[in-house]
Protein backbone atom coordinates (compact mmCIF):
# COMPACT_ATOMS: atom_id res chain seq x y z
CA UNK A 1 0.00 0.00 0.00
CA UNK A 2 1.08 3.63 -0.76
CA UNK A 3 0.51 6.95 0.64
CA UNK A 4 -0.07 9.91 -1.59
CA UNK A 5 0.31 13.39 -0.95
CA UNK A 6 0.14 15.55 -3.69
CA UNK A 7 -0.74 19.70 -4.91
CA UNK A 8 -2.18 18.77 -8.19
CA UNK A 9 -5.24 19.59 -9.96
CA UNK A 10 -5.72 15.95 -11.44
CA UNK A 11 -3.60 13.06 -10.16
CA UNK A 12 -2.79 11.12 -13.19
CA UNK A 13 -3.33 7.56 -11.08
CA UNK A 14 -1.72 5.76 -14.16
CA UNK A 15 1.36 7.61 -14.54
CA UNK A 16 2.18 7.41 -10.55
CA UNK A 17 1.08 3.49 -10.98
CA UNK A 18 -1.70 4.50 -8.17
CA UNK A 19 -4.01 1.38 -7.27
CA UNK A 20 -7.45 1.91 -5.27
CA UNK A 21 -6.58 0.66 -1.80
CA UNK A 22 -3.21 3.33 -1.68
CA UNK A 23 -4.10 6.37 0.34
CA UNK A 24 -4.33 9.46 -1.64
CA UNK A 25 -4.48 12.97 0.09
CA UNK A 26 -4.61 16.07 -1.50
CA UNK A 27 -2.78 18.79 -0.04
CA UNK A 28 -4.71 21.81 -1.26
CA UNK A 29 -7.99 21.18 0.79
CA UNK A 30 -5.60 21.13 4.03
CA UNK A 31 -6.60 24.58 5.23
CA UNK A 32 -5.24 24.12 8.71
CA UNK A 33 -1.83 24.59 9.66
CA UNK A 34 0.56 22.46 12.66
CA UNK A 35 0.35 25.21 15.77
CA UNK A 36 3.48 23.64 17.04
CA UNK A 37 1.73 22.33 20.45
CA UNK A 38 3.43 18.84 20.44
CA UNK A 39 -0.21 17.39 21.04
CA UNK A 40 0.35 14.49 18.61
CA UNK A 41 3.39 13.46 20.96
CA UNK A 42 2.03 14.19 24.37
CA UNK A 43 -1.77 14.46 24.54
CA UNK A 44 -3.00 12.79 21.99
CA UNK A 45 -0.66 10.55 20.05
CA UNK A 46 -0.12 10.12 16.64
CA UNK A 47 -2.97 12.22 16.25
CA UNK A 48 -3.51 16.32 15.21
CA UNK A 49 -4.97 18.40 17.75
CA UNK A 50 -7.27 19.98 14.52
CA UNK A 51 -9.82 17.39 13.52
CA UNK A 52 -10.49 17.08 9.49
CA UNK A 53 -9.25 14.95 7.46
CA UNK A 54 -5.38 15.91 7.97
CA UNK A 55 -5.80 14.39 11.50
CA UNK A 56 -4.29 11.49 11.24
CA UNK A 57 -2.32 10.58 8.57
CA UNK A 58 0.03 8.68 11.04
CA UNK A 59 -2.21 5.45 10.42
CA UNK A 60 -1.95 5.47 6.42
CA UNK A 61 1.53 5.69 6.76
CA UNK A 62 2.26 3.28 9.35
CA UNK A 63 0.41 0.66 7.41
CA UNK A 64 2.08 2.07 3.98
CA UNK A 65 5.58 0.45 2.19
CA UNK A 66 6.06 3.94 0.15
CA UNK A 67 5.14 7.97 0.81
CA UNK A 68 4.90 9.62 -2.32
CA UNK A 69 5.21 13.18 -2.37
CA UNK A 70 4.05 15.06 -5.54
CA UNK A 71 4.91 18.71 -5.32
CA UNK A 72 5.15 22.38 -6.83
CA UNK A 73 8.53 23.31 -6.79
CA UNK A 74 8.88 26.48 -4.69
CA UNK A 75 12.80 27.84 -4.15
CA UNK A 76 13.80 24.47 -3.78
CA UNK A 77 11.04 23.50 -1.07
CA UNK A 78 7.78 21.90 -1.55
CA UNK A 79 4.81 24.05 -2.32
CA UNK A 80 2.89 25.75 1.15
CA UNK A 81 0.19 23.11 1.00
CA UNK A 82 1.97 19.89 0.92
CA UNK A 83 4.34 21.33 3.41
CA UNK A 84 1.17 22.00 5.56
CA UNK A 85 0.59 18.12 5.71
CA UNK A 86 3.75 17.09 5.97
CA UNK A 87 4.25 19.47 9.27
CA UNK A 88 0.66 17.32 10.22
CA UNK A 89 2.21 14.44 10.16
CA UNK A 90 5.62 14.71 12.86
CA UNK A 91 3.06 11.97 15.05
CA UNK A 92 4.83 9.23 12.30
CA UNK A 93 7.99 9.41 14.36
CA UNK A 94 8.61 9.59 18.47
CA UNK A 95 9.22 13.01 20.23
CA UNK A 96 12.21 10.82 21.93
CA UNK A 97 15.53 11.21 20.37
CA UNK A 98 18.22 8.95 19.20
CA UNK A 99 21.48 8.88 18.07
CA UNK A 100 21.45 6.83 14.46
CA UNK A 101 25.03 7.49 12.66
CA UNK A 102 26.65 10.03 15.48
CA UNK A 103 23.50 12.32 14.63
CA UNK A 104 20.45 13.00 16.70
CA UNK A 105 16.86 11.94 15.09
CA UNK A 106 14.06 11.27 16.40
CA UNK A 107 13.42 7.76 16.99
CA UNK A 108 11.03 5.55 15.55
CA UNK A 109 7.61 4.82 16.48
CA UNK A 110 7.15 1.76 14.13
CA UNK A 111 9.46 -0.72 12.72
CA UNK A 112 8.63 -0.80 9.21
CA UNK A 113 11.07 1.39 6.98
CA UNK A 114 8.92 3.41 4.71
CA UNK A 115 10.68 4.44 1.04
CA UNK A 116 10.44 8.07 0.12
CA UNK A 117 9.75 8.79 -3.14
CA UNK A 118 9.18 12.86 -4.58
CA UNK A 119 7.74 13.97 -7.63
CA UNK A 120 8.43 17.88 -8.62
CA UNK A 121 7.31 20.38 -11.15
CA UNK A 122 7.10 23.82 -12.30
CA UNK A 123 10.19 25.84 -13.70
CA UNK A 124 13.30 24.35 -11.15
CA UNK A 125 17.22 26.18 -11.27
CA UNK A 126 20.30 23.79 -10.67
CA UNK A 127 20.08 26.01 -6.67
CA UNK A 128 16.72 24.49 -6.35
CA UNK A 129 17.44 21.03 -7.37
CA UNK A 130 20.35 20.89 -4.70
CA UNK A 131 18.07 21.95 -2.14
CA UNK A 132 15.38 19.31 -3.22
CA UNK A 133 17.91 16.51 -2.86
CA UNK A 134 19.20 17.75 0.56
CA UNK A 135 15.70 18.39 1.47
CA UNK A 136 14.43 15.20 0.33
CA UNK A 137 17.81 13.44 1.93
CA UNK A 138 17.23 15.01 5.44
CA UNK A 139 13.87 14.13 5.36
CA UNK A 140 14.29 10.56 4.45
CA UNK A 141 16.77 10.42 7.50
CA UNK A 142 14.82 11.56 9.68
CA UNK A 143 11.68 9.46 9.11
CA UNK A 144 14.33 7.17 9.22
CA UNK A 145 12.56 5.87 5.30
CA UNK A 146 14.83 2.65 4.08
CA UNK A 147 15.71 4.54 0.74
CA UNK A 148 14.60 7.92 -1.19
CA UNK A 149 14.21 9.41 -4.33
CA UNK A 150 13.86 12.69 -5.86
CA UNK A 151 12.26 12.74 -9.24
CA UNK A 152 10.97 15.77 -11.84
CA UNK A 153 7.62 15.84 -13.56
CA UNK A 154 7.72 18.03 -16.97
CA UNK A 155 4.25 16.86 -18.21
CA UNK A 156 4.19 13.22 -18.52
CA UNK A 157 7.37 13.13 -18.61
CA UNK A 158 9.52 11.32 -15.48
CA UNK A 159 12.96 12.39 -14.84
CA UNK A 160 15.36 10.18 -12.21
CA UNK A 161 17.20 12.77 -10.35
CA UNK A 162 18.80 11.60 -7.47
CA UNK A 163 18.26 8.36 -5.38
CA UNK A 164 19.55 6.77 -2.41
CA UNK B 1 13.84 51.35 10.00
CA UNK B 2 14.34 48.12 10.46
CA UNK B 3 11.39 45.09 9.97
CA UNK B 4 11.26 42.47 11.80
CA UNK B 5 8.96 39.28 11.53
CA UNK B 6 8.23 36.48 13.22
CA UNK B 7 7.39 33.33 10.84
CA UNK B 8 6.92 30.98 13.86
CA UNK B 9 3.51 29.36 13.65
CA UNK B 10 3.49 28.75 17.77
CA UNK B 11 0.51 30.31 19.49
CA UNK B 12 2.22 31.69 22.51
CA UNK B 13 5.44 33.56 22.48
CA UNK B 14 7.71 31.60 20.26
CA UNK B 15 11.87 30.56 20.30
CA UNK B 16 11.79 33.32 17.05
CA UNK B 17 10.15 35.36 18.34
CA UNK B 18 12.92 35.91 21.42
CA UNK B 19 15.54 35.95 18.86
CA UNK B 20 13.93 38.64 17.61
CA UNK B 21 13.31 40.47 21.10
CA UNK B 22 16.55 40.04 21.83
CA UNK B 23 17.97 41.12 18.23
CA UNK B 24 15.79 44.74 18.54
CA UNK B 25 18.17 45.63 21.59
CA UNK B 26 20.57 46.73 19.34
CA UNK B 27 18.04 48.44 16.82
CA UNK B 28 16.88 52.38 17.33
CA UNK B 29 13.71 52.24 14.51
CA UNK B 30 11.85 48.54 14.24
CA UNK B 31 8.75 47.49 13.96
CA UNK B 32 8.42 43.21 15.26
CA UNK B 33 5.40 41.65 13.28
CA UNK B 34 4.19 38.15 14.17
CA UNK B 35 3.04 36.65 10.84
CA UNK B 36 0.18 34.74 12.44
CA UNK B 37 -1.72 37.70 14.25
CA UNK B 38 -0.65 40.55 12.53
CA UNK B 39 -2.67 41.61 9.35
CA UNK B 40 -0.99 40.25 6.18
CA UNK B 41 -1.32 43.52 4.18
CA UNK B 42 0.14 45.46 7.01
CA UNK B 43 3.22 43.29 7.01
CA UNK B 44 3.66 43.79 3.16
CA UNK B 45 3.20 47.33 3.29
CA UNK B 46 6.15 47.64 5.76
CA UNK B 47 8.24 45.41 3.87
CA UNK B 48 7.94 47.31 0.84
CA UNK B 49 8.58 50.87 3.07
CA UNK B 50 11.65 49.16 4.76
CA UNK B 51 15.64 49.40 3.30
CA UNK B 52 16.03 46.07 6.24
CA UNK B 53 14.34 42.78 6.86
CA UNK B 54 15.08 40.10 9.66
CA UNK B 55 12.99 37.46 8.99
CA UNK B 56 13.06 34.81 12.00
CA UNK B 57 11.61 31.24 11.61
CA UNK B 58 11.69 27.71 12.46
CA UNK B 59 12.42 24.78 11.15
CA UNK B 60 9.62 22.69 10.33
CA UNK B 61 10.43 18.95 8.48
CA UNK B 62 13.93 20.00 7.59
CA UNK B 63 13.18 23.02 5.49
CA UNK B 64 10.92 27.01 6.12
CA UNK B 65 7.39 26.53 8.65
CA UNK B 66 4.59 26.70 6.13
CA UNK B 67 3.42 30.03 7.26
CA UNK B 68 6.60 31.42 6.56
CA UNK B 69 6.63 29.90 2.67
CA UNK B 70 3.27 31.87 2.83
CA UNK B 71 5.00 34.89 3.04
CA UNK B 72 7.90 33.61 0.67
CA UNK B 73 5.52 32.68 -2.21
CA UNK B 74 3.41 35.73 -1.74
CA UNK B 75 6.48 38.31 -2.70
CA UNK B 76 7.71 36.37 -5.38
CA UNK B 77 3.84 35.43 -6.96
CA UNK B 78 2.96 38.93 -6.73
CA UNK B 79 6.37 40.49 -8.31
CA UNK B 80 6.72 42.66 -5.27
CA UNK B 81 10.54 44.28 -5.73
CA UNK B 82 12.74 44.16 -3.07
CA UNK B 83 15.30 45.42 -4.73
CA UNK B 84 17.96 47.70 -2.52
CA UNK B 85 17.07 45.72 0.67
CA UNK B 86 18.90 43.87 2.81
CA UNK B 87 17.87 40.04 4.68
CA UNK B 88 19.29 38.97 7.46
CA UNK B 89 17.79 35.26 8.42
CA UNK B 90 17.44 33.73 12.14
CA UNK B 91 16.54 29.75 11.51
CA UNK B 92 16.31 28.20 14.78
CA UNK B 93 15.46 24.52 15.32
CA UNK B 94 15.00 21.61 18.05
CA UNK B 95 17.74 19.45 17.51
CA UNK B 96 21.03 20.37 18.93
CA UNK B 97 23.48 21.63 16.01
CA UNK B 98 23.00 24.20 13.90
CA UNK B 99 23.84 22.50 11.03
CA UNK B 100 20.27 21.01 10.57
CA UNK B 101 19.05 24.47 9.45
CA UNK B 102 21.53 25.02 6.45
CA UNK B 103 19.10 23.29 3.86
CA UNK B 104 16.49 25.84 5.00
CA UNK B 105 18.77 28.64 4.70
CA UNK B 106 19.79 27.63 0.90
CA UNK B 107 15.88 27.98 0.22
CA UNK B 108 15.63 31.42 1.49
CA UNK B 109 19.08 32.05 -0.55
CA UNK B 110 17.11 31.04 -3.68
CA UNK B 111 14.44 33.21 -2.83
CA UNK B 112 16.13 36.25 -2.05
CA UNK B 113 18.16 35.83 -5.60
CA UNK B 114 14.81 35.85 -7.26
CA UNK B 115 12.98 38.47 -5.53
CA UNK B 116 16.12 40.73 -6.04
CA UNK B 117 16.82 41.34 -2.37
CA UNK B 118 20.96 41.51 -1.21
CA UNK B 119 21.01 38.65 1.34
CA UNK B 120 23.73 39.91 4.35
CA UNK B 121 23.57 36.89 6.95
CA UNK B 122 22.00 34.48 9.03
CA UNK B 123 22.40 32.86 12.31
CA UNK B 124 21.27 29.26 12.40
CA UNK B 125 20.39 28.06 15.75
CA UNK B 126 20.68 24.67 16.79
CA UNK B 127 18.91 23.36 20.44
CA UNK B 128 15.84 26.42 19.63
CA UNK B 129 13.45 24.97 22.49
CA UNK B 130 16.63 25.71 24.69
CA UNK B 131 18.75 28.62 23.43
CA UNK B 132 15.20 30.40 23.26
CA UNK B 133 13.69 30.38 26.92
CA UNK B 134 15.57 32.60 29.48
CA UNK B 135 15.02 29.64 31.82
CA UNK B 136 18.25 27.64 30.55
CA UNK B 137 20.47 30.99 30.36
CA UNK B 138 22.74 29.31 32.45
CA UNK B 139 23.86 26.92 29.48
CA UNK B 140 23.12 28.79 26.40
CA UNK B 141 25.31 31.88 26.65
CA UNK B 142 27.97 30.76 23.63
CA UNK B 143 24.63 30.85 21.71
CA UNK B 144 23.52 33.95 22.98
CA UNK B 145 26.54 35.82 22.30
CA UNK B 146 26.53 34.38 19.03
CA UNK B 147 23.33 36.02 18.38
CA UNK B 148 24.64 39.57 20.14
CA UNK B 149 27.44 39.58 17.45
CA UNK B 150 24.71 39.57 14.84
CA UNK B 151 23.09 41.85 16.44
CA UNK B 152 25.54 44.39 16.01
CA UNK B 153 25.97 43.09 12.01
CA UNK B 154 22.65 44.09 11.44
CA UNK B 155 22.41 47.53 13.72
CA UNK B 156 26.11 48.45 11.59
CA UNK B 157 24.09 47.27 8.24
CA UNK B 158 27.23 44.93 7.79
CA UNK B 159 27.17 41.82 5.61
CA UNK B 160 27.73 38.96 8.25
CA UNK B 161 29.04 35.85 7.63
CA UNK B 162 26.18 32.61 8.18
CA UNK B 163 26.33 31.87 11.78
CA UNK B 164 26.04 28.39 13.34
CA UNK B 165 25.44 27.34 16.90
CA UNK B 166 26.00 24.17 18.37
CA UNK B 167 24.41 23.47 21.73
CA UNK B 168 28.36 22.25 22.71
CA UNK B 169 28.12 22.56 26.60
CA UNK B 170 25.88 18.93 26.40
CA UNK B 171 27.54 15.97 24.22
CA UNK B 172 24.97 14.09 22.14
CA UNK B 173 24.22 11.79 24.82
CA UNK B 174 23.67 14.04 27.12
CA UNK B 175 21.89 16.82 25.05
CA UNK B 176 18.96 13.52 24.17
CA UNK B 177 18.81 12.28 28.16
CA UNK B 178 17.93 16.23 28.95
CA UNK B 179 15.31 16.11 26.06
CA UNK B 180 13.71 12.46 26.74
CA UNK B 181 13.22 13.42 30.09
CA UNK B 182 11.51 16.41 29.34
CA UNK B 183 8.98 14.69 26.71
CA UNK B 184 7.92 12.01 29.62
CA UNK B 185 7.42 15.13 31.71
CA UNK B 186 4.88 16.27 29.36
CA UNK B 187 3.12 13.02 28.74
CA UNK B 188 2.67 13.06 32.63
CA UNK B 189 1.11 16.08 32.93
CA UNK B 190 -1.16 14.52 30.37
CA UNK B 191 -1.53 12.05 32.54
CA UNK B 192 0.44 9.43 29.77
CA UNK B 193 3.12 7.00 30.41
CA UNK B 194 6.17 6.61 28.15
CA UNK B 195 4.53 3.70 26.95
CA UNK B 196 1.34 5.44 26.10
CA UNK B 197 3.62 7.81 24.34
CA UNK B 198 5.25 5.21 22.08
CA UNK B 199 1.63 4.08 20.96
CA UNK B 200 1.58 2.43 17.81
C1 LIG C 1 5.87 20.20 12.76
C2 LIG C 1 7.24 20.38 13.32
C3 LIG C 1 8.34 19.97 12.58
C4 LIG C 1 9.63 20.14 13.09
N1 LIG C 1 10.69 19.72 12.33
C5 LIG C 1 11.94 19.85 12.81
C6 LIG C 1 13.07 19.40 12.05
O1 LIG C 1 12.93 18.89 10.93
N2 LIG C 1 14.31 19.51 12.60
C7 LIG C 1 14.49 20.08 13.83
O2 LIG C 1 15.65 20.14 14.28
N3 LIG C 1 13.46 20.55 14.56
C8 LIG C 1 12.19 20.44 14.09
N4 LIG C 1 11.12 20.91 14.82
C9 LIG C 1 11.38 21.60 16.09
C10 LIG C 1 11.32 23.13 15.97
O3 LIG C 1 12.20 23.59 14.97
C11 LIG C 1 11.71 23.74 17.31
O4 LIG C 1 10.76 23.35 18.25
C12 LIG C 1 11.84 25.24 17.25
O5 LIG C 1 12.50 25.68 18.42
C13 LIG C 1 10.50 25.96 17.19
O6 LIG C 1 10.75 27.35 17.02
P1 LIG C 1 9.66 28.48 17.27
O7 LIG C 1 9.36 28.48 18.74
O8 LIG C 1 10.31 29.74 16.81
O9 LIG C 1 8.44 28.14 16.48
C14 LIG C 1 9.83 20.73 14.36
C15 LIG C 1 8.72 21.14 15.10
C16 LIG C 1 7.44 20.96 14.60
C17 LIG C 1 6.25 21.40 15.43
Amino acid sequence: MKTIIHDLEHLDKELFNISDNDVIINANGCSNSCIGCFSCWIKHPKVCIYKDEYSNITDSLKNSDELIIISKNRFGCYSESVKRVLERCIGYVLPYFTIRDKHIHHASRYDKKINLITYFYGDITNQDLECLDSLVKANSINLNASSYEVKILEGKVINNVYTD
Amino acid sequence: MYILINGSQKNHKSNSRYFLDYISKYLDDYTIYDLKYDFFDNIIDSIINTDTIVLAFPLYVDSPNSLTLKLLNYIYDNNIDLSNKSLYVIINCGFREGIHNITALNIIKNWATKVNIKYSGSILVGAGEIVGKEEYSYITSIAINKLKKFGRCIKDNKECNDIITTMDLLTNRIYCMFANHSWTKKGKINNLTKKDLKIK
